[in-house]
């Protein structure tokens, strides 16, 4: 790994994030344990997130003060729109002006004028039911966005030894899930973990296939049963991914609940979870 | 050439080669185990475990490339951290060294992470509101360019461009102050 690569693809912050691959993450490590300037960005980066840690909730509101003072994009949107409709209507109105014979116009265009500027000054004014629809939308498409799930990694255990059939299968369809093919993935996970319900790791990354392939509801089943294996080294993950799972069916209250437990275990995905947490309590005021 | 001759010195024995070693590569070990553990308690005694295993293996001459120093203990490093997450509480054996503990370059380090976060907050201030809430969303909150333009309203190129550009100038103000610090030390020892 080279410095520009590093600054180019933003690998600190990543790094710091936990979103950076496992054999990216060495490397990053390697050079950093070998090169000052890029230690001594990584220890900025490190002060600088600790110090907006610390103040995230002032910082939120002092970006909140910022946006009420300016338009948001929709109501600007709105009035673009009335306002470009407002002057082709008056240049078609020009052009037939110009165009009409030399006498008064009948009652009927001026009538049809009238009708014209009336729907002028009624496009101008945004209806409530027009406004509950677009806050509707923006809605939906915010958690669309929170609800947006990578594949968690997997790091395959080289253990040596014989294997039990659910193993096998495991590894099996985690070659596919490796290779991005999660439908196979899934399929071949289901039939390791009806040899081996109780395994923590063969539910939940069944559970993250179903996910990714848009199966919600056995997504959520899947992850619901790592969870209740109790303390394992997915325990976490499944909480968190349980909470996209609930975003997914637009379920805010179980997503939240399910980003508490993650926090509460204080891992890797606590920060993550943080931020989807806030972004959440941010998101509530405006739902319908 | 520097690793080389670093290690070599360690394996005679050198307390200013150990001490040199230890102050270079403590805080480094430390980054790792704090980005990685999340825990800072468990990542100070790790910090310490990997610099003890690093001294012995160095004195008993069992670095066969020393010219890969790095490499070695960051290696060292990752796989106390892999133990620690496998295990909980494995620990390799506890070997008598000299007196000089890492516990005083933790506490420098500590000073130190310290000192930066006040620049930090100085720097802050020095930038729009709305580019902190970025570089807020970015480094806490984990969020891509995408979703932060999202939230923010702006387009995803503006975003980036920002929060590079917010970064810049806090690193720069950082860069700043750390200059003033320097020289701010440097009349003190002039005057004495």
């Amino acid at each position: 790994m080279s410095c520009s690569q590093i600054n180019r693809e933003d690998v600190a912050e990543r790094y710091l994030m936990g979103s950076l691959a496992p054999q990216e993450r060495e490397s990053f490590e390697d050079h950093y344990f070998d090169c000052e300037e890029c230690f001594a960005l990584l220890q900025a980066r490190r002060a600088l997130q600790a110090e907006l840690s610390a103040n995230a909730a002032q910082l939120l509101e002092s970006l909140r003060n910022t946006i009420r003072t300016s338009s948001p994009p929709d109501k600007v949107w709105r009035w673009g729109w009335a306002i470009g409709l407002t002057v082709i209507l008056m240049s078609v109105g020009s052009l037939l002006w110009l165009r009409r014979p030399a006498t008064q116009p009948p009652a009927s265009s001026q009538v049809s004028i009238v009708r014209q500027q009336e729907s002028t000054k009624a496009s101008k004014a945004p209806t409530s039911q027009t406004d509950q629809t677009a806050a509707q939308i923006t809605r939906q498409n915010s958690l669309k966005e929170l609800a947006r799930v990578q594949p968690p990694p997997y790091e395959p255990n080289l253990l040596r030894g014989t294997i039990d059939q659910a193993t096998e299968k495991f590894r099996d369809g985690m070659r596919d899930y490796v290779h991005g093919d999660y439908q196979e993935a899934a399929s071949k996970l289901r039939v390791a973990a009806k040899i081996d319900a109780q395994s923590p790791r063969i539910q939940f990354f069944l559970g993250a296939s179903e996910l990714l392939i848009g199966e919600d509801d056995k997504a959520i089943r899947s992850l619901q049963a790592a969870a209740a294996l109790g303390d394992s080294p997915y325990l976490e993950e499944a909480h968190f991914y349980l909470a996209k799972g609930w975003l997914r069916k637009q379920q805010l209250v179980a997503a939240q609940q399910e980003l508490e437990k993650t926090i509460r275990l204080q891992g890797d995905l606590e920060q993550q979870a943080r931020g989807l947490l806030r972004q959440l309590e941010v998101l509530e005021p405006t739902s319908p | 050439m520097r690793w080389e001759e670093l290690a070599g010195r360690v394996r005679l024995r050198d307390s200013s080669a150990e001490e040199e070693l230890s102050k270079h590569f403590y805080p480094r070990i430390m980054a790792m185990a704090v980005v990685r553990l999340r825990d800072r308690e468990a990542a100070q005694e790790i910090a310490q475990e990997a610099l003890l295993a690093v001294l012995v293996a160095l004195r008993e001459g069992k670095l066969r490339e020393p010219e890969k120093l790095p490499g070695f203990i960051s290696g060292t490093a990752r796989n106390l951290v892999n133990n620690h997450f496998r295990s909980l509480r494995e620990r390799p054996n506890t070997v008598e060294l000299d007196p000089e503990t890492p516990s005083s370059i933790d506490l420098e380090t500590e000073a130190a992470l310290a000192e930066q976060r006040q620049s930090v907050r100085a720097a802050l201030e020095l930038i729009d509101p709305q580019d902190r809430a970025i570089l807020l969303f970015t480094l806490v909150d984990g969020m891509n360019p995408r979703e932060i333009a999202f939230r923010v309203g702006l387009s995803v190129e503006n975003v980036r461009t920002r929060k590079m550009r917010a970064i810049r100038q806090v690193t720069e103000e950082l860069q700043r102050l750390s200059r003033k610090k320097a020289r701010t030390l440097l009349n003190r020892e002039t005057v004495r």
